[in-house]
């Protein structure tokens, strides 16, 4: 009798993450419609509603589906993907350090992008510079993705052969942090001013640079690595107890790590290859949620994902709103707000 | 029934941590494993589930070869329990629900959430199955490792110093325990303990590790002053207080 009032509590408790986890969600699909009819042409919810129904004006139609909903979407999954990549890094590193833009990733894809404008003169997608001539709008995306992965290739290649421990990953990825921005400084020192603006610019990071294609390359990752991710959900909890109780459990520690490094660092250097620099997104949704889901990865992933989406969707429209018509750039937003809010995290003590 | 056979392990071939490492323990028997620090406690334990891998050697569980198994089926043999447990903000509920991580393929069928209902029963944890592991006590944390333990369903359970951050009452409760679950689960427990007083206490066999070798091995006849003198390099004498046996030591 009482051992199955225990069990309904459990229940009732499992019932409160997957609330906590509903009610973010619904968050996020609010602050879409909000970001959907705020901008320029201002449109009233209940024309967004209508028309995202099939049922608008062909102009609201054509503001909500060309114009405002590829950033909507790459908001969400872009948000979505880098919150879940630290989550995870976080888990299987043990380290609450641990994000794309805290071990190289982020500011391996600024050297790339450096490259592609200073030497490459590719421009920025969807923006034309005077006196940068764009010779491929995917030029920058290409060179940023390569360089954020070969960040991630030093540290995988390191604790594949070197076997070294996640804190020395962690402090590899603080390493490689400062000599590409050392690498991208020096470029800049040296490149006229157009082209530093350029770098300067994109670095900013932008959320409208996406089209829809770009958006759905995005998602189509991003649900990929979540799949992963949450399949491994049980892996991630064990490794939360440390390794050799995670491999006395029979968890394959050392493959884990490095299959969950390679798919955290794909992403994330899509990511970040497509809409810039975009910081503490990776670091503080996981911690938002891991306060009111704990630490279970099979609630944790999709509540980090959700807080992300939501966090990013906020701070663009934000960023939107704030001094329109001049969109203020996402990357020092995110970092703006997202500092003081971890610091406000700190003080309250953090949950490991 | 767990037997290893001249298990080698080292970092440095020159120096090996393990070396010609063979015994056999029953089931329902509870083994110490004894030694000074750094004589190859800790590794050895973590050679019989191939945490680490020993470079020489082979475990046996009920006459099965563990080496080949995939670590799954390792866990599903042989669970452990490590000296410092890492927590993080898991239910009691779901920390012993991670033992069950080996048989789980998706996620927890019924019958896991009932062998984890039944353990939280046997160990008296009721009352704490939603609080926090990372909000208890020493002795809390170390029960629910151990019903976690109990949750992968062992053969043999393998404890490394479960009674080192213990107080007085729960060092000796902790061991109640795990006597009681040797007898009733049929399961062979191997211990790494410091303390030879308790050792005597609740311990039916006895591995004296000496220079990474086994020095002595059997039952309470080979904890004879002179082993240990030999073992621990300091003079005892072994003496009965109301049918207790405990030792004395006489630092030089």
């Amino acid at each position: 009798m009482h051992s199955t009032l225990k069990a309904q509590s459990y229940q009732g408790y499992i019932r409160q993450k997957k609330l906590v986890i509903l009610i973010i969600m619904a968050l996020t699909i609010i602050m879409a419609l909000i970001a959907i009819s705020s901008g320029s042409s201002g449109l009233p919810l209940n024309e967004v509603m209508l028309t995202l129904l099939g049922k608008g004006t062909e102009n609201a139609a054509r503001i909500v589906w060309n114009i405002r909903m590829p950033r909507i979407v790459t908001a969400v999954t872009a948000g979505a993907g880098l919150a879940v990549v630290g989550c995870v890094m976080q888990g299987i590193l043990r380290n609450p350090l641990a994000s794309s833009s805290t071990l190289g990733v982020s500011q391996g894809a600024a050297f790339g992008a450096s490259i592609a404008i200073i030497y490459f003169g590719a421009g920025v997608q969807g923006q034309i510079f005077d006196g940068v001539t764009i010779i491929n709008p995917y030029m920058i995306s290409i060179c940023a993705f390569l360089s954020s992965m070969s960040a991630a290739a030093v540290i995988l290649a390191l604790s594949r052969f070197k076997k070294i421990s996640p804190e020395a990953m962690i402090l590899c990825g603080v390493a490689l942090s400062f000599l590409f921005s050392g690498g991208t400084t020096l470029m800049q020192y040296f490149a006229d001013d157009v082209k530093v603006a350029a770098v300067v610019f994109w670095t900013f990071g932008d959320l409208g640079r996406t089209s829809w294609r770009e958006a759905s390359i995005i998602a189509a990752v991003v649900s990929i690595s979540l799949a992963y991710f949450s399949y491994n959900s049980w892996n991630y909890n064990v490794l939360q107890g440390g390794q050799h109780t995670a491999k006395g459990l029979g968890v394959n520690v050392d493959g884990l790590r490095v299959v969950g490094m390679i798919i955290c660092s794909l992403s994330a250097s899509i990511i970040v290859s497509f809409v810039g620099i975009i910081n503490f997104i990776g670091l503080i949704a996981p911690h938002l949620v891991r306060r009111l889901v704990g630490s279970d990865y099979r609630y944790l992933l999709p509540a980090s994902a959700g807080m992300g989406a939501f966090l990013l969707l906020l701070s663009d429209t934000a960023a939107r709103l704030a001094a329109a018509p001049v969109i203020l750039p996402i990357g020092a937003i995110t970092s703006f707000f997202g500092a003081p809010m971890f610091l406000y995290l700190l003080f309250r003590g953090l949950p490991r | 029934m767990i037997q290893a056979d001249s298990l080698r392990f080292y970092y440095h071939p020159d120096r090996p941590i393990l070396d010609e490492i063979s015994f056999r323990t029953q089931e329902g028997c509870v083994a110490a494993v004894l030694g000074n620090n750094g004589a190859g406690k800790s590794t050895l334990l973590s050679c019989l589930n191939r945490i680490i891998h020993p470079q020489n050697g082979a475990v046996y569980v009920d006459n099965r070869d563990i080496m080949g198994m995939k670590g799954r089926e390792v866990a599903k043999h042989i669970a452990y329990v490590a000296q410092q447990s890492e927590t993080s903000r898991f239910t009691v509920f779901d920390a012993i629900l991670m033992g069950r991580k080996p048989y789980i393929k998706f996620s927890p069928v019924q019958e896991d959430y009932d062998i984890v209902q039944n353990i939280i029963r046997q160990m008296g944890l009721k009352g704490m199955a939603l609080r926090y592991i990372d909000e208890l006590s020493g002795g809390e944390l170390q029960k629910v490792m151990l019903a976690r333990a109990l949750a992968q369903q062992p053969k043999v359970l393998l404890l490394d110093e479960p009674t080192s951050n213990l107080d007085l009452k729960n060092q000796h409760e902790m061991l109640r325990i795990i006597r009681n679950i040797a007898l009733t689960e049929k399961i062979s427990v191997i211990i790494v303990i410091h303390d030879l007083n308790l050792a005597l206490r609740y311990c039916d066999k006895f591995l004296l590790l000496k220079d990474s070798s086994i020095f002595a091995h059997g039952g309470r006849e080979v904890m004879t002053p002179r082993n240990i003198k030999e073992v621990f390099g300091i003079p005892v004498a072994i003496q009965k207080v109301n049918e207790v046996s405990i030792v004395v030591p006489y630092p030089q």
